[in-house]
């Protein structure tokens, strides 16, 4: 998928890491055979058996952890439960990656504004029929 | 209709055609992000990476979307 970014989307600029948990390193070497994504190894410092960043994030096992530009969590992609060989959740996981990138801001809140921006100019020209309608009543 | 009816459910129009406005515009789809997640520090330790052998942290990749996939090297 990082490929698929890279080369559908370069202008978007968005990362996939791994974060491979405590005490798997042994693998390390051929999970990252031909893949140029970093891979970067957990620790357990505390040694209460579970891999540190895993459980200050909350995460489970293969879960994809989409962040916004702020470092904030945009949402959890499972894949297991989603495996990415149906094309559906290729897709799925494609588009939640390019929405979090294309979304600057609530797009609710923009219509908003854009709405009370528009309306301001109709009531002010409105005032005088307004002050007149209050009266009447 | 006396004036005065018909003006007040011209101003009730409008005020329910603002209303009516707002209620669809904040049930677009929008996409609320949760969260800042906690920060760390892991070492990159694929090789063939461009930080390989450096800390990495979710905060040097502030200002773009980033994944963050957790699994077992096997």
């Amino acid at each position: 998928m990082q490929n698929d970014f890279d080369t559908n989307h370069p202008e978007l600029g968005i990362q996939i890491l791994g974060v491979n948990g405590a005490g798997f390193a042994g693998g390390n070497g051929s999970i990252t055979s031909g893949r140029d994504a970093p891979w970067l190894q957990d620790l357990d410092g505390n040694n209460d058996g579970l891999s540190d960043v895993w459980a200050s994030w909350g995460v489970a096992y293969r879960d994809v952890v989409i962040l916004d530009a702020d470092n904030a969590k945009v949402g959890t992609f499972n894949l297991t439960t989603y495996n990415l060989q149906v094309p559906e959740n290729y897709d799925t996981l494609r588009q939640l990656f390019i929405n979090a990138a294309t979304v600057p801001e609530p797009a609710g809140l923009t219509l908003m504004a854009i709405g009370a921006a528009g309306l301001f100019p109709f009531m002010r020209r409105r005032k005088n029929y307004l002050r007149v309608c209050l009266k009447g009543m | 209709m006396p004036t005065s009816t018909k003006n007040r459910t011209k101003i009730w129009s409008l005020t329910g055609a603002f209303v009516v406005f707002l209620a669809l515009s904040a049930g677009c789809p929008v996409a609320f992000s949760g969260p800042v997640m906690p920060d760390f520090l892991l070492e990159d330790v694929n090789a063939t990476s461009s930080t390989f052998g450096q800390p990495v942290s979710p905060r040097d990749y502030l200002q773009q979307v980033s994944g963050w996939y957790f699994g077992h090297a096997t």
